[in-house]
């Protein structure tokens, strides 16, 4: 469905690359997760790939068609949506949305019901301006959804929102998954990474990784993993080792040997602590 | 195509609304013809006031320029006395006749910014008179010929019209276009737009549509408001739709090479002021050099003055739409370029 290849790109056009290499494949249907520190080069690529940013090296193909030779039909079939929200703030909500749908050749939803969706019917005559940080991105989320895209490109879609909401918003991720959409979702977000993707990619200063899914990569990387709590300067530290890395064993032992520990926990890791096993840093 | 891109003019009105531009218009209106009703003078004197000082004997210059109507006020009767009176009115002359009439001698106090032609002027002026005053008469060899038959002489106010039609409702859309683009690049919405099927031409076309719209609407507001009802209107509207999007395809085009209105505004107003060059030659005919006359506003600013106050020159106005056709057509290309490259192809 889609494919992207040894993709590289430089801000500055030279040879301080921003993404390097980058190359995976998406299957119709599938929910396919870039996970990464900020700065890691997510928005870079997803840029690249709808055709915001130019494509210097390497190159992304749409069932074959490389998007250099895309027509401007090839934007009825797609929805993005962004991660700084970019709307008419002297319009409505509501307004937003039917201008946005106004643009698109094929039919599109009910601009209310794709508000009620998300939770911003009372506020859908309300100008954006006064909108908080969530609800337009809401807002985005949702216009990205208008024209029943195929392919969904979602650029931190659950940032900023509060449980309840962002749970509704995975929920719609997921029902636009079985409906057949191909979903691509950029996060440093661990959690909405594991609970929507299929497949992961992690990407740590504009390389990727590794990428599977989320269930492989645990069973990959994050097997034999203990939680350590332990009093260290009268508080409490919390740690975990990964018993098959020598040092961390190494370690492990030591804080045994000190007796300052309290508790002990083996557990599955969470694709956060696979992420800093493989790279040495945090998602934040 | 056609769908979208009144979709798209539905939307840019809205948000010109909601800017107030339509307010801003609106109060100009009133306000500039409130201006040329009431507070612009119908006439002008744009050479300075003489006063006089006359020393011959029996006065007989004096009473000479009193008979042809000049204000008693405008005589000293010492030489310091006009010294004095000059001194405190920058804008006047003194002219200090003495000795016998036949051989006067002619002072003149001036302040000294005045031109060397008014002041040659002057002196002809005033041996003339004193030939008068002399009873010399001078056989008059001069004879006056009109290219087309005398047109009733347009009143100092009436004449500003035509400027501030070409300057406010025409060049507006030079400032209007750019803020529209700097809001929409400022919120991001152009790159919202940049992943719908909406295309370049569409968004140009739109936004040209709302400032002819907002052009022609100033316009016939302000030339009702200050001339009534009896102008061709449908020349006038013609006109100003055809300049102001030439005019607002300029402005698209500039304000794409700049990243924000404080980095365009130097420059905006610079192109501005190039192109409000033709109202000097509008006031001094004299001062039309090829560079002035080259600039595309200075057919615009005389083709309004033609509509609304015609000498008969038909041809013109027809000629002139017809080149600012060509002109739109032409500046249309530039700003699609400008704008396809440029501002739907960047990075942020
Ligand atoms: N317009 C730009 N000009 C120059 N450098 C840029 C630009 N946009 C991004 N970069 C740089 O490219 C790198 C990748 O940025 P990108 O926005 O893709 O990261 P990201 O993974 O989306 O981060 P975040 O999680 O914060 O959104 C960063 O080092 C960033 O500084
Ligand atoms: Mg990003």
């Amino acid at each position: 469905m889609l494919k992207v290849k040894e993709l590289y790109h430089s801000y500055t056009n030279d040879d301080r690359y921003a993404v390097q290499n980058v190359s995976f494949e998406i299957q119709r249907g599938e929910i396919f997760g870039f996970l990464g520190p900020s700065g890691a080069g997510k928005s870079t690529v997803q840029n690249i790939m709808t055709g915001l940013l130019k494509l210097q090296r390497g190159d992304v193909l749409y069932e074959g068609k490389s998007i250099k030779n895309i027509s401007a039909k090839f934007f009825n079939r797609i929805g993005v949506s962004f991660e700084h929200p970019n709307l008419y703030n002297k319009l409505t909500g509501y307004e937003n949305l039917k201008y946005y749908a106004g643009l698109f050749d094929v039919p599109t939803d009910d601009p209310m019901r794709l508000l009620d969706m998300v939770g911003l019917r009372a506020d859908a005559h309300k100008r954006a301006s006064a909108y908080s940080k969530g609800m337009k991105q809401r807002l985005v989320f949702v216009r990205a959804l208008l024209n029943r895209p195929d392919i969904l490109f979602l650029d931190e879609p659950t940032s900023g929102l509060d449980p309840n909401t962002a749970s509704r918003v995975k929920d719609i991720i997921i029902s636009k998954k079985e409906e057949g959409c191909t979903v691509f979702l950029t996060t440093h977000n661990m959690f909405v990474a594991d609970e929507l993707c299929d497949r992961v990619a992690f990407l740590n200063e504009g390389k990727i990784v590794t990428m599977d899914s989320p269930r492989n990569l645990k069973l990959k990387y994050g097997d034999k993993s203990v939680k350590v709590e332990y009093m260290h300067n009268n508080a409490v530290n919390s740690r975990i080792f990964f018993l098959d890395d020598e040092r961390d064993r190494k370690e492990f032992n030591e804080l045994l040997d000190s007796r300052e520990v309290q508790t002990i926990h083996s557990q599955e890791a969470t694709l956060e602590q696979i992420f800093i096993k493989l790279t040495g840093k945090g998602l934040k | 195509m056609l769908k979208r891109t009144l979709n798209l003019m539905k939307q840019d009105s809205k948000v010109a609304l909601r800017n107030y531009f339509h307010l801003v218009i609106l109060i100009l209106a009133v306000l500039m013809s409130l201006l040329i009703n009431f507070a612009i003078p119908d006439e002008v004197k744009l050479t300075p006031t003489e006063l006089f000082f006359d020393n011959t004997p029996g006065k007989a210059f004096q009473e000479y320029l009193i008979s042809e109507g000049v204000d008693p006020d405008r005589f000293f009767n010492s030489y310091e006395d006009l010294k004095s009176a000059v001194r405190k009115d920058g804008s006047s002359l003194g002219i200090a006749v003495e000795g016998e009439l036949d051989r006067a001698r002619v002072t003149i106090i001036h302040q000294g910014t005045e031109s060397e032609e008014i002041l040659n002027l002057l002196d002809a002026t005033i041996e003339s008179a004193l030939d008068r005053v002399r009873g010399i008469e001078r056989e008059s060899n001069h004879r006056v010929e009109y290219l087309r038959s005398k047109s009733a002489p347009v009143s100092f106010n009436k004449n500003t019209i035509p400027i501030i039609v070409f300057m406010e409702a025409i060049m507006l859309g030079f400032l209007l276009i750019s803020v529209m683009v700097f809001q929409e690049k400022e919120e991001g919405s152009i790159r919202a737009y940049r992943v719908s099927p909406g295309g370049t031409l569409e968004y140009i076309l739109s936004k040209a549509a709302v400032n002819m719209g907002l052009g022609v609407i100033y316009a016939t507001l302000l030339v009702v408001l200050t001339m009534g009802f009896r102008v061709n209107f449908p020349a006038l509207m013609v006109l100003v739709a055809l300049s102001s999007f030439f005019i607002t395809m300029l402005g698209l085009a500039v304000s794409a090479f700049f990243r924000s209105l404080q980095e365009f505004l130097f420059v905006g107003v610079f192109i501005l002021s190039i192109l409000s060059f033709p109202v000097g030659s509008y006031y001094s005919p004299a001062f039309s050099p090829d560079i002035v006359t080259w600039l595309p506003s200075y057919p615009i600013l005389f083709g309004v003055r033609e509509i609304l106050f015609p000498t008969g020159k038909t041809g013109f106005i027809t000629s002139l739409n017809l080149l600012l056709i060509a002109e739109s057509l032409g500046m249309l290309l530039f700003s699609y370029l400008v704008v396809h490259r440029r501002l739907m192809r960047e990075g942020r």
